[in-house]
């Protein structure tokens, strides 16, 4: 029989993926004519979308909307406001371009407009389950998040995963996803929610100290009996 | 019985939302919101449109000229009467090196080349015989010696403040309207500042806020005057008096968040007092969560003191919660329960941290005595009547052994059961 020691509660998601490329989904009625743009980097884009070509920020937007939806979505583990979370993201990027520091770096410049939506958009939850407005400990929306073809105990851990989340504050939450679900480093996380590396650091830790303590791997004993 | 455990998550277990119905129904609307801004001109209108905006640039720089003769004698007196730095020959033509859309390589004089990003522009304001002197207006340059001889010098000014790199260097400089970044990522640099100078080694990164804020960088160049007025002549002392500041992070802190702990250990140890002397001398929490870091593998007992510090120096910081959990869990693992019972105390007296409901519940886990177990147990019932740990506290009170968790007061005397809790 395995020793409990060797199931102990370090919660870590495997190492991230990379995200699709958005090449397979720019290959559509749609983007067809935006053929000429498809060589053009994102530095590039930006300069043109920063001159009012809309072509070009279009293009941006097809090149980045499905890490933009993904992040959203992950942050905060409902699709109910995505489209909206992912239109004003969009929307006040496009109206900030001329504020881009690295137009190479347009997808975590991005990120960052993402979280801090996101952000908003939980808090200004939070704050309404606070005054009574919406009804507190909303179940959590499985299926916004698990693939259907998740197996039903990865499924089941994805739904205790966010419950636990749930109950995180938002900023711990914030950086704890983007660490474990999304895949970023250090460094990219402390651009995206503006804050020092230290913070940062402290805040995934705190996460994950709270997450070790309260997940419970029925898999895992499962095994063990 | 359930056990935490690991959690075996990918990303392919996660739903893709990203569908192309999705991806265009948004769009529609970000396309709906976006301002009324014209596309890309065709090619005869942007020659009318570019002529248009010639004349006008003329008229407006004609303006521009008169009225700064007008606002500034000094400067038509230095126009019609040019000091002696601005009547000396120059040692090279003064020249602009810029990238519009597209990134731009340029092969400097000497050697090196100069990578441009899009938007970046760069003055080579002077050659010398040995190296060459630059400076970045704008954007991001990196300046690329691999294969120029050692000897030879890049000196780029960003803001006001002077990098220097030798041949076979590679450093990236950056600067926008809030401060000035670089990066190493071959051989070394030297960063000047009022503050000192910096050496930088190879993977490096420095990001610093101006102290001043920056001359504006569109009247710097489109003034008309700027090569007639002012021979870019930039020497230390001009630096001395504006130069913006660095950041002053000590070498260990720097090897440290580059993930080189074992050097920012050994940086750490050879810091005047050791490595308690850089825990008594920190600051602030952040730099004391640093040195837990760097010191938790192979100096454990220094990362302890750090985080004792963060509790004790810093009750108020956010973090110091954290630091008395952390530390509850190491003594407890060390089989050190009384120590493990007072930070687990400390870390429960935080209501308002998401790990006071968890600490209170390992205080009366790891309770030296039983009449201590029985009162945090009762304290924590009061608290979380609806608590996770509610059945064990309620058992403990009823004199029953807890055997489901495999933690229970009684394990304050067995130092040789597996810790439960993750290697932190």
């Amino acid at each position: 029989m395995a020793s409990p020691a060797q199931h102990r509660p370090h919660l870590r998601l495997l190492p991230a993926e990379p995200e699709e490329s958005p090449r397979s989904r720019e290959q559509t009625p749609v983007s067809r004519s935006l053929r000429s743009y498809a060589d053009l980097q994102d530095a590039e884009l930006v300069a043109l979308g920063i001159q009012g070509n809309r072509q070009a920020l279009e293009w941006l937007y097809r090149r980045h909307a499905a890490f933009a939806i993904h992040l959203a979505i992950r942050i905060e583990g409902s699709a109910r406001e995505a489209d909206d979370i992912v239109h004003d993201s969009f929307v006040r990027a496009f109206e900030r371009l001329r504020e881009i520091r690295d137009p190479g770096a347009f997808r975590s410049w991005l990120g960052s407009i993402v979280v801090r939506e996101v952000r908003t958009h939980m808090r200004r939850a939070r704050l309404m389950r606070a005054i009574g407005l919406i009804r507190a400990g909303d179940p959590i929306d499985l299926d916004a998040i698990a693939s259907p073809d998740a197996s039903p105990s990865t499924r089941a851990q994805i739904a205790q995963l966010y419950a636990l989340l749930q109950t995180l504050p938002v900023d711990d939450r914030i950086a704890w996803i983007l660490r474990s679900v999304e895949g970023h480093d250090h460094d990219t996380i402390v651009r995206m929610t503006s804050c020092s590396l230290a913070t940062v650091k402290r805040r995934i830790d705190r996460a994950q100290s709270y997450l070790d303590e309260h997940f419970v791997d029925s898999q895992a004993s499962e095994n063990l009996e | 019985m359930k056990q935490r455990g690991p959690c075996p998550i990918s990303r392919c277990d996660l739903r893709d939302h990203a569908t192309q119905e999705r991806i265009d129904r948004i769009w529609e609307r970000i396309e709906a919101d976006l301002p009324m801004v014209e596309s890309a001109a065709p090619a005869p209108s942007r020659w009318i449109i570019g002529g248009i905006a010639a004349v006008a640039a003329s008229l407006t720089a004609g303006l521009l000229l008169g009225k700064l003769i007008w606002d500034q004698p000094a400067a038509a007196i230095e126009m019609l009467d040019p000091p002696a730095v601005a009547s000396t020959p120059r040692e090279s033509s003064y020249e602009v090196l810029a990238a519009a859309t597209r990134g731009q390589t340029y092969a400097l004089p000497g050697g090196g080349q100069a990578v441009l990003s899009p938007g970046s522009i760069l003055e080579l304001l002077r050659q010398r015989s040995d190296g060459v002197e630059l400076r970045l207006v704008q954007g991001d340059v990196t300046i690329d010696a691999a294969g120029v001889p050692p000897e030879r010098t890049f000196a780029v000014f960003a803001g006001e403040s002077l990098l220097s790199t030798q041949g076979g260097g590679r450093v990236l400089v950056r600067r926008d309207d809030h401060g000035f970044e670089v990066q190493v990522s071959q051989g070394d640099a030297r960063l000047q500042s009022p503050q000192g100078e910096r050496k930088l080694v190879q993977g490096e990164q420095v990001r610093t806020a101006w102290m001043h804020t920056p001359r504006p960088v569109a009247r710097h160049l489109s003034s008309p005057l700027h090569s007639a007025r002012v021979m870019p002549t930039p020497t230390p002392v001009a630096l001395q008096e504006s130069a913006p500041p660095v950041s002053n992070v000590p070498d260990w802190l720097s090897r440290g968040r580059a993930g080189d702990s074992e050097e920012a250990l050994r940086l750490l140890r050879a810091q005047p007092g050791g490595i308690d002397g850089a825990i008594m001398a920190a600051s602030d929490a952040d730099s004391l969560w640093e040195i837990h870091d760097i010191a938790i593998r192979q100096d454990p007992a220094a990362a302890c003191r750090a985080l004792i510090r963060v509790a004790e120096a810093f009750p108020g910081d956010a973090s110091a919660q954290l630091a008395a959990f952390k530390l509850g869990n190491y003594y407890r693992r060390a089989g050190q329960h009384e120590l493990a019972s007072k930070w687990f105390a400390l870390a429960a007296q935080s209501p308002e941290g998401v790990l006071a409901e968890d600490a209170l519940c390992k205080q009366f886990r790891t309770a030296p005595n039983e009449t201590q177990a029985l009162r945090f147990a009762q304290e924590y019932l009061v608290k979380y009547p609806d608590g996770r740990c509610k059945e064990e506290a309620e058992r403990l009170i009823a004199g029953e052994a807890s055997d489901d968790t495999g933690e229970s007061s009684t394990e304050a005397t067995d130092n040789t059961k597996p810790a439960q809790e993750p290697s932190d």
